[in-house]
């Protein structure tokens, strides 16, 4: 069990969209500004391109808030992370030691002993960062219900009595000498040795209870001295060395199961740790920024929307002329306009302001509602691609190539980014061509864009209720 | 104690000769202990017995419980294998306990199987006797009393604080016990713990000896009487057994894979006659078209010459009389829809070898070998000749193989001889042809029917299909060489 700051329980990330849409939107060079990490960048891209429903998007942007609310929640959450990280990476080192511990003689009794006191030392350090974790959100006003789950999480580990009695059990383990063991063993019927296992007696058991922890010589009933050979010490120590690996992989077990749940946590963070610097990247270019609201229906509101990569590239949010409109039915969209006139920034902010505000990140807007989609693909014009390969085709066999993806993958409620798709041919053809598509995503209800200087698809497309968009002079769109 | 009773029987008679089920490529199909024990000749009674014990392991069930019997023989084996040479005497003493729990599990398990024909009525009425119900009694005695003892022994503690000390049991909970209770309240769930199964060694074994030496005492005392040897008879079973399950396991292979499966009928004179009969050697093979094909030696024509294409299925013919021939040699199921064959008490396969002779040719190690076979063939015999006297030229072969017809014809053998000598035809003897599709001459159908002329081996078809006929081979040049 595992509780996510991405996802509300229950709800499982979609399959991945297509990489190249970061590409076509400009948004590898627009976070590139933003965070000079490109790890951390790498894993924000990973989530930006699993669209999600509008459930997961307010339980992301209600953590933003908190986020944003109180910095001190992101920093010892990073903190936990970043120690649970490093235990982590000790115990997998350990780990691989313990699966190739054989059973030999001396040497590997030393051996699981000290892996033994290793992996009882991780486990008890995980419950220690866990109650430490614990104390610190205690004093955090946490509102989101992400961050409240995770609290809870711990809670439920750090408040346990399982956790209070391994706690001492754990530091008991740390300095576990094999010398003093005692051991039981259990003859099956067929009179194999079947469990040799260390225990604790009773005089002992009671020794460890007593404060300050005082060594006493235990005085045990008497037994018959075992007439040891030389050929036995090796075949004990492999026994006790077997018993020991026993309690060592059982501890790696409360290891790997306790990491497990918070693994995640690391990456999720870097998620937040990129949408906090995009925000703060905004509020210093003096950008608006708002989180979208979410419909039904299709559709599309926002006043004052930027395209983010020019804002990044300029010194303030002045220097960008924003663009607002009011669409009832953005089913599909047809954009035209001269060249030069915005086409592509409008498209590119459009669907900038999808995938982020879908992510459950604020936009660059005054203010916008959206409604979600199943998934996004872009098309946009490129230049020949894989010439050296052996499907190497055409520009426009390209495009229709990637246009047949789509069609194969997208599932209905998807939206598709069209920007100057198949002017790679005669233009009837076309747009003739085109308009098949066209009508082929609206009749499986997949919205699209298209950004096109192709005027022929007016008429081809007259029996569909189609919005059409023009630029013109100081990048307005009418 | 019982003396020892086999499952199956053998007569007396000449066992074949080991090429034979070489040549039929049963040691691909079959165990080679199996393959010997087809070889044995056994009684019609015997035979009948048999087939009635194979009808019974047609159901799954029947032939589980045999594979759980073969098992609890092979751990009496292993317990006696560990007994002949012991660790310690506490060892020594628990194995010889084991052995007579077996033991008696044994005789129990064989007398519930009475119900599988005559083979295992014989067992359960030898375990029934009187005497031997005694016997059972007071091993069953003996073996309870040492069981509570060893119960007592079968837990300790070893401390290994600056001596090493064995103490009795104590009550205790270990340490990974009490590490597991409290991570499984976490909602972790850890893994099966799993068993060692370590041999108990020598410095333990005196150990536990020295700390219970009343209880071992006497367990000593209990198991003196029953010396393992007296114990060992079931093992006698073990080969019986693995014979059985090994021909039960192909007869499930062939049925699996569609073959059709029958106990043949048992003819009073000479005749081998089946009805879609099937050659399970080829289920060595994956993927191999299996194409059943009848059988039919009479008195009337009892030896006919093969002739046909090139892979049509000849040699698969042969192997399918002689495998099947051998099974029901043995009493065991055959591959067929329905048979009726005679038990010749001798056949004989001539099959080409590799040319590893020594100071003769291939044509003289021919002769040799058939003449030997020739020789030794009761009449009437089961023969089986693939291709004999190929090795010399055509002529000569020929002439060699009328003279050894003319031989045969009188003597009333019964069998089967491929040839690509067309001329075989006129000899006035029965005539099988692999035939090829009328509308397709590059295709086999494996189907052996009876008369056809037989002119052709098609051999030419098999050369284009590998690009090495005339008009391929005109087509294909040289390669460069840089």
């Amino acid at each position: 069990m595992s509780c996510s700051l991405l996802y509300p329980e229950g709800i499982a990330p979609a399959a991945p969209m297509d990489r190249r849409i970061l590409y076509h939107l400009s948004l590898d060079r627009a976070f590139s500004y933003i965070s000079s990490d490109e790890k951390l960048t790498r894993r924000f891209f990973d989530v930006l391109l699993q669209p999600c429903g509008r459930e997961t998007v307010l339980y992301r942007q209600a953590i933003l808030r908190d986020l944003q609310a109180d910095p001190q929640i992101f920093a010892r959450l990073s903190s936990f992370a970043k120690v649970l990280r490093d235990i982590s990476g000790d115990f997998h080192r350990a780990s691989r030691e313990v699966s190739m511990l054989r059973a030999g003689g001396a040497a590997s009794l030393f051996s699981a002993q000290n892996l033994l006191q290793m992996q009882a030392k991780h486990l008890g350090d995980i419950l220690r960062l866990l109650r430490s974790l614990d104390a610190d959100l205690n004093s955090c006003r946490l509102r989101a219900e992400g961050l409240l789950a995770l609290h809870r999480h711990i809670q439920a580990i750090t408040d346990s009595s399982a956790a209070s009695a391994l706690l001492p059990l754990c530091s008991r383990l740390e300095l576990f000498e094999s010398a003093d063991l005692k051991c039981r063993y259990r003859l099956d019927k067929a009179g194999r040795i079947v469990a040799f296992e260390v225990v604790e007696l009773e005089e002992e058991a009671a020794l460890q209870k007593r404060p300050h922890r005082i060594r006493r010589k235990v005085t045990l009933p008497e037994g018959i001295p075992l007439q040891m050979t030389a050929a036995d010490a090796p075949k004990f120590d492999s026994m006790k060395a077997s018993a020991l690996k026993e309690i060592t992989q059982n501890l790696s077990v409360a290891c790997r199961d306790l990491l497990d749940r918070f693994a995640h946590l690391g990456d999720e963070l870097a998620f937040y740790a990129v949408a906090l610097k995009y925000i703060r990247a905004l509020a210093q270019k003096g950008s608006a920024c708002s989180y979208p609201t979410f419909g039904d229906g299709a559709h599309l509101e926002f006043t004052d929307l930027r395209d983010l990569y020019l804002l990044m590239t300029v010194s303030g949010a002045e220097h960008i002329v924003p663009s607002s409109l009011q669409l009832n039915d953005n089913r599909g969209v047809l954009l035209y306009g001269d060249n030069g006139s915005g086409k592509t920034v409008f498209l590119r902010s459009v669907s900038t302001m999808q995938l982020l505000g879908q992510a459950g990140l604020p936009v660059p807007a005054e203010r916008a509602q959206l409604s979600c989609v199943a998934a996004l693909a872009t098309q946009f014009s490129e230049s020949e691609k894989g010439f050296l390969e052996a499907t190497a085709a055409g520009r426009f066999e390209q495009e229709v190539r990637e246009l047949a993806t789509m069609v194969d993958s997208l599932p209905a409620g998807s939206l598709v980014l069209l920007n100057e798709t198949f002017q790679s041919t005669a233009y009837t053809e076309g747009a003739e061509g085109l308009s098949h598509l066209l009508h082929w995503f609206s009749d499986h209800g997949i919205r699209w864009i298209l950004v096109t200087h192709l005027l022929q698809l007016d008429e081809y497309l007259k029996d569909l209720p189609v919005v059409r968009l023009h630029t013109s002079e100081g990048y307005r769109i009418s | 104690m019982y003396s020892a009773v086999r499952l199956l029987h053998f007569s007396d008679g000449h066992p074949l000769s080991a090429q034979f089920p070489a040549d039929m490529q049963l040691p691909h199909i079959l165990q080679e202990k199996t393959i010997a024990y087809l070889l044995r000749p056994c009684t019609k009674e015997e035979l009948l017995h048999r087939q009635e014990l194979f009808i019974l392991l047609w159901d799954d069930r029947n032939a589980l419980l045999l594979r759980e019997l073969l098992s609890d023989l092979h751990s009496l084996s292993i317990t006696l294998d560990l007994l002949s040479a012991p660790e310690s005497e506490f060892e020594r003493l628990y194995q010889h306990y084991l052995l007579l729990g077996q033991y008696l599990g044994l005789c129990e398990h064989l007398t519930s199987l009475s119900f599988l024909g005559a083979p295992f009525l014989r067992l359960a009425q030898t375990l029934s006797t009187p005497e031997q119900l005694t016997f059972c009694e007071a091993v069953r005695s003996a073996y309870d009393r040492a069981d509570t003892l060893f119960a007592g022994l079968r837990q300790g503690i070893l401390s290994f604080s600056s001596s090493a000390t064995l103490m009795k049991n104590r009550d205790a909970e270990s340490l990974c016990d009490t590490l597991c209770r409290q991570i499984s309240s976490l909602g972790i769930s850890l893994p099966a713990r799993t068993d060692l199964r370590i041999r108990v060694n020598r410095t333990l074994s005196n150990a536990i000896t020295e700390q219970y030496p009343m209880e071992i005492a006497e367990i000593t005392g209990l198991l003196s009487v029953y010396p393992p040897e007296l114990l060992s008879t079931p093992l006698e079973l073990i080969d019986d057994l693995k014979f059985i399950l090994d021909i039960s396991a192909l007869i499930l292979r062939g049925r699996a894979a569609g073959l059709p499966v029958c106990i043949p009928q048992i003819s009073d004179h000479p005749l081998f006659r089946a009805e879609a009969a099937a050659d399970p050697s080829l289920l060595a093979k994956e993927d191999a078209q299996i194409v059943p094909n009848d059988i039919r030696l009479e008195p009337g024509s009892p030896f006919a010459f093969l002739v046909g294409a090139n892979g049509g299925g000849k040699t698969t013919y042969l192997r399918t009389i002689g495998i099947n021939f051998l099974l029901f040699r043995a009493g065991c199921p055959i591959f067929a829809r329905s048979a009726e064959i005679y038990p010749f008490p001798y056949a004989a396969a001539h099959f080409p070898t590799d040319e590893r002779f020594s100071g003769v040719g291939r044509l003289q190690d021919e002769h040799l070998r058939l003449n030997s076979i020739l020789a030794s063939a009761a009449v009437p015999s089961l023969l089986l000749l693939n291709e004999t006297f190929s090795g010399t030229d055509a002529a000569r072969g020929f002439r060699y193989l009328c003279d050894t017809a003319e031989m045969i014809k009188p003597t009333g053998h019964f069998g089967v001889w491929v040839t690509h000598f067309h001329e075989v035809t006129d000899l006035g003897f029965p005539i099988l042809t692999a035939e090829i599709d009328p509308q397709d001459e590059n295709r086999r159908t494996y189907r052996i029917t009876s008369g056809g002329s037989g002119h052709s081996s098609f051999a030419a078809d098999i050369l284009r299909k590998y690009r090495l006929d005339p008009e391929s081979l005109k087509k294909r040049g040289v390669r460069n060489v840089l």
